[in-house]
């Protein structure tokens, strides 16, 4: 069963077409030469729908950390079709390096510690995802093992701290309780009934998908992929009649977290929605109100570009 | 070219319009009394004017001068100084090898000429910042570039579930001080109480006790509390050191194995070697290692680099370190050496090098290579400018400038200028008396009885290069520690002694990190009271620290001030005469000066324009006690201020104030202003102003006094009123431990313990031991033959 897209005007849907024509003139203004498409649906329906530099909507563009939000939801789907038991469950369960005793915090460190990003595992910021520190895990060939020695800086749970290690951990983790690799769980149980086609996902010496490495390109999506994503999280979890993920954990997945009130389990937590993020201006905002997605692809560059008013002076703004 | 380098009407600081000729050339060494202007005339007016006008020619820098120091220089050459002041302050990470860049240089060679261990070759290549242990890409990522790794004994402290909470850990220290109201503070939230046993906490209760309950209380949990104040320091000094006794160990990273470094750095070597193995070899030993395998190696050029570097840091007696040795465990001369080092490379002629006292910290016998190289310097054609107040170096130089001909304003005169020869008949100096073997250092002819009852016995001393020494130190008496560079001086006293004590006593010692050495020993410790180290590291560390903050006057003259009719009736308080609180012009925060950013890093200093250059506000400045305000205060010497409060028919008098300006004098600091900023007070200054502040406390019996080359910077005269001061301590029933070069201290010893016999791989061995007397005729001695 496929997400097949219906198409309206945004008159129809109580949005003003003069402001949303004005995009265009607005990019060029700002001189946002990398934002390749801007895509709106309400109400269900694509409303408004751009792209520049020679994208279409079967461009696909890289996703950066959107990636992290698609793994909550895998594990919210793990949780529910019981290949976890509890988003307490220690680790080590799932991976053995973190059973040995390394390090006697590791005992302490569940799921929900990395869906919430405090594990306490030190990080060196650095340029990001230019990290220093990946950098030298991806020379190794057990990446797991690795990022088990590195350091612990805080107890699991005492504070939020944004880092690769916990979402590549929630990989590994994921992938494990699946019994394949978190591609495979998200190529059947997510991409699968949502129509979204992407290529297979990179992976790790030692067998963990991840994506920003060599072979990132092949987990792009295209902007129409990512407003299904957005779609899904705003129907709380059914799709064309269909439930992917339970409801229960959408919701638990939007609730701020202790250490971060705009922060859910790898979403983002915003004063009228929610959203995704991704280096170098890759948005999918969710307005729930207003029955809303908007979504913006860009190329990303090292000096890390956004274009957060695209969405916030012109979209919601369109809203009439 | 000039012959000379005049210069006309010098009148920094206490320079009385001075006019000096130093010829260019030759080996000058500028001498005189602590404080008499040899620096103003050495740094403040040579160098800066040298550095000034080379860096404008140059076009990278343009300078002004708030005031004009001089009225004329003429015959200056690009200017280099070595400042012991300087120099001292340093990042904990950086190492001998970080410093000098050796440990740079090796990096680009093993990352171009590294042999890989095919098990860890990913085909991939090497770049230099993975040998770098401080650099991210390269740390070892569970020790973080440490080489250790802390950890705690859980089982220990949990395992008697019959504990009551408040006893959880060793001599109570979960329920002492601060930690004592979290625990409360845990317990009352918990529904739980502090005498209750382990044994009756439910899981979750145990947990939080264990790792902390996330913030719902100020107690952050058992193991995170001693994990990090282990690494932060969080815990005082001597609970660290039951603690980390009791439950901690710090062990050797099984990670990197210690090395710091990750896999692939580990597992690639030059001529079988790693990376680590070649910056943990003495210096002299690295040296000899890339001879011996010259042949073999790539990258020549890069090797003879590193050998250059090597061949100096030997020259200037340096030979005993390694590259991976803390630039913060070295001693102020070791620093300053490592200066010199990295100006000889340059092999540069026809420019001015200014040191100041480069002999500090060698042995006698290091001594004369020290003067060979420096006079090479002179023979390339250099011009070198020493302050010194050493024997032989003076006997060595060209040329002699006596300044004086006593402290602050009773110096600043010009008394000799001239030959060595001449310099002899000079009778106006306070140095050449001494030279001219006219007056004599004294002597003590009998040593104090030492009692075999009272001993410090230190065993399986094995820091560094020390061999297992066991060693008997008689207290109640002065005891000298000498030996060569390297011999393993420092490595005994600050290295494994004051750690050891550190455990047992109080130390009055700033916020030095802990290490642990459970292999050693120590007995005897009942009868000291207290221990005192009296280092040479600065006093304080904001940047209006000075003698006055440091040993408390300040808080005296605050008050005076705040308690004169003209301030009682405006309504100010003390803190309206202080630079950090209200009285600091709020323009240029009391630095007195405003910096400007020229661009490239390089700044312009001027008096700031708010204050006048006075660092207070106008509020402050206008009440004065005997027509003096607080400026004109802190800008006296200990000497005048003596003057100052000192008499007691005037309404300044003060007998603390005067009791400690008395002390300072006595250690021979009179000249040092009472308001002199901390980065211009030298190490061997910061050394006095501390024991001064300790001996103006109520004086005490059974304390233990250790002191680090405390002559550093002191003429004759004034080394000679501070021995009185140390003979005077143990007088009073008192200990000290000096670890000293300079003969004249060591010959007024009771007891003196001397390593060698070399130094690094051959030193680490007690070579000597007994009173100055039985020295003299101990053949195995090398300090002996020294000894007055």
């Amino acid at each position: 069963m496929n997400l097949e897209w219906q198409y309206s005007t945004p008159q129809a849907e109580g949005m003003d077409a003069e402001m949303l024509g004005d995009l265009d003139y607005f990019i060029k203004q700002k001189r946002y030469r990398l934002v390749n498409s801007v895509l709106v649906v309400k109400n269900g329906k694509i409303v408004f729908e751009r792209y520049y530099n020679k994208y279409n909507e079967n461009t696909r563009n890289n996703i950066k950390s959107i990636w992290k939000s698609i793994l909550s939801l895998l594990t919210g789907i793990c949780l529910d079709k019981g290949m976890i038991r509890s988003l307490d469950e220690p680790i080590g369960d799932y991976l053995p390096a973190f059973q040995t005793g390394v390090h006697p915090y590791h005992k302490a460190l569940t799921i929900r510690h990395l869906l919430t990003m405090s594990s306490g595992i030190f990080w060196n910021g650095g340029v990001h995802y230019h990290c220093p520190m990946v950098e030298q895990m991806k020379r190794t060939r057990d990446w797991i093992a690795h990022v088990a020695d590195v350091a612990m800086k805080d107890y699991p749970g005492s504070s939020y701290v944004y880092k690769e290690w916990d979402v590549l951990l929630l990989s590994a983790v994921i992938g494990n309780a699946f019994g394949n690799t978190s591609y495979e769980l998200c190529e059947q149980l997510l991409y699968k009934p949502l129509g979204i086609s992407s290529g297979r996902w990179a992976e790790s010496p030692c067998g963990v998908s991840y994506t920003v490495m060599k072979g990132e390109e092949h987990s792009n999506l295209s902007a129409r992929d990512l407003a299904k994503i957005g779609f899904l999280v705003l129907n709380n979890g059914i799709v064309e009649g269909q439930r992917i993920v339970s409801e229960h954990y959408i919701k638990e997945m939007l609730r701020p977290n202790d250490n971060n009130s705009s922060y859910g389990y790898l979403w983002w937590i915003l004063e009228n929605g929610y959203a995704c993020r991704g280096f170098g201006g890759q948005e999918i905002n969710i307005l729930p109100k207003q029955n809303m997605i908007t979504v913006i692809q860009a190329t990303p560059t090292s000096s890390s570009k956004t274009y957060g008013d695209i969405h916030k002076e012109i979209l919601e703004k369109s809203v009439v | 070219m000039n012959k000379f380098i005049e210069i006309k009407g010098a009148r920094v600081h206490n320079l009385k319009n001075i006019d000096i000729r130093i010829p260019r050339g030759k080996l000058t060494v500028i001498t005189g009394v602590s404080g008499s202007g040899k620096s103003s005339l050495a740094f403040d007016t040579l160098y800066e004017e040298g550095k000034r006008r080379y860096l404008m020619f140059s076009g990278t820098q343009f300078m002004v001068d708030a005031a004009p120091t001089f009225d004329q220089i003429t015959g200056l050459a690009p200017t280099v100084a070595v400042e012991q002041r300087i120099i001292r302050q340093s990042n904990p990470r950086s190492t001998v090898g970080t410093r000098t860049k050796i440990g740079n240089m090796l990096a680009v060679l093993f990352a171009t000429y590294g042999k890989r261990d095919p098990n860890y070759d990913d085909g991939l290549s090497l770049s230099m910042d993975m040998f770098l242990r401080n650099s991210p890409k390269g740390m070892c990522v569970k020790c973080l570039g440490n080489g250790n790794v802390y950890s705690i004994n859980e089982d220990k402290i949990f395992s008697d579930g019959r504990t009551q909470l408040k006893d959880l850990l060793v001599e109570r220290l979960l329920y002492r001080g601060g930690a004592r109201k979290r625990l409360d503070e845990f317990c009352s939230y918990h529904g739980l109480t502090v005498t209750q046993p382990l044994h009756t906490l439910n899981n979750e209760q145990l947990l939080a006790l264990k790792y902390g309950d996330h913030g719902k209380t100020s107690f952050q949990g058992v193991i995170p509390w001693l994990l990090n104040g282990f690494k932060y320091g969080e815990i005082s000094g001597r609970q660290n050191g039951i603690l980390s006794e009791a439950y901690g160990k710090k062990e050797p990273c099984s990670k990197c194995g210690g090395a710091g470094l990750g896999e692939q750095a580990m597992h690639t070597t030059i001529a079988g070697k790693t990376i680590t193995d070649l910056e943990n070899m003495y210096i002299r030993d690295l040296n000899d290692f890339l001879t011996k395998e010259n042949s073999e190696l790539f990258g020549m050029t890069l090797i003879n680099e590193i050998h250059l570097k090597l061949d100096c840091m030997i020259d200037v007696g340096l030979h005993h370190l390694s590259l991976s040795r803390p630039v913060p465990t070295l001693s102020g001369g070791e620093i300053q050496r490592l200066f010199l080092a990295s100006s000889i490379i340059a092999q540069m002629d026809s420019i001015i090098f200014i040191f100041d006292e480069p002999t500090i910290g060698l042995h006698e016998i290091e001594k004369a290579k020290l003067i060979q190289i420096i006079q090479n310097l002179v023979n390339r054609g250099n011009t070198v400018i020493a302050v010194e107040h050493d024997e032989n170096f003076m006997r060595a130089a060209d040329y002699i400038i006596d300044l004086g001909p006593d402290a602050g304003i009773f110096g600043g005169h010009r008394i000799f200028q001239g030959s060595f020869d001449d310099f002899m008949t000079c009778e106006l100096s306070r140095t050449s008396p001494y030279l001219a073997d006219q007056k004599k250092l004294q002597v003590k002819q009998t040593y104090s009885k030492i009692n075999p009852e009272k001993m410090l016995t230190i065993e399986n001393a094995c820091l560094h290069n020390l061999r297992h020494l066991t060693v008997r130190i008689p207290l109640g008496v002065m005891v000298g520690i000498a030996g060569v560079s390297g011999s393993g001086k420092s490595s005994f006293i600050s290295g494994t002694l004051v750690p050891k004590l550190k455990e047992f006593l109080t130390i009055t010692d700033e916020d030095e990190e802990t290490v642990f050495l459970s292999d050693v020993r120590v007995s005897g410790i009942e009868h000291i009271k207290k221990c005192l180290v009296i280092d040479q590291k600065p006093i304080g560390r904001s940047r209006t620290s000075c003698p006055a903050t440091y040993t408390g006057i300040y808080d005296r003259i605050r008050k005076m001030f705040a308690s004169t009719s003209d301030s009682i009736e405006r309504g100010y308080g003390a803190g309206l005469f202080s630079l950090n609180s209200e009285g600091g012009c709020r323009q240029c925060k009391g630095d007195q000066v405003i910096k400007y950013h020229v661009g490239f890093g390089n700044y312009i200093e001027q008096n700031c324009d708010a204050c006048g250059g006075t660092g207070f506000i106008e509020e402050a400045m206008e009440i004065t006690i005997e027509g003096k305000n607080i400026r004109q205060i802190l800008e006296m010497s200990v000497s005048e201020a003596i003057d100052f409060f000192g008499n007691e028919e005037r309404a300044a008098y003060d007998k603390n104030i005067c009791h400690l300006l008395f002390t300072l004098e006595r250690v021979g600091l009179g000249y040092i202003k009472l308001g002199q900023q901390t980065p211009t007070i030298s190490g061997g200054e910061s050394q006095r102003i501390k024991l001064a502040k300790e001996l103006g406390k109520q004086s005490g019996k059974d304390r233990l006094y250790i002191l680090d080359e405390p002559t550093t910077g002191l003429s004759f005269s004034d080394s000679e009123k501070l021995i009185k001061l140390m003979l005077e301590l143990t007088e009073n029933g008192n200990s000290v431990i000096v670890t000293e070069h300079d003969p004249a201290v060591l010959s007024n010893c009771d007891y003196i313990i001397e390593l060698g016999p070399g130094g690094g791989s051959d030193g680490g061995f007690i070579i000597a031991l007994g009173s100055p007397e039985q020295l003299k005729r101990n053949e195995k001695s090398i300090i002996g033959r020294y000894l007055r």
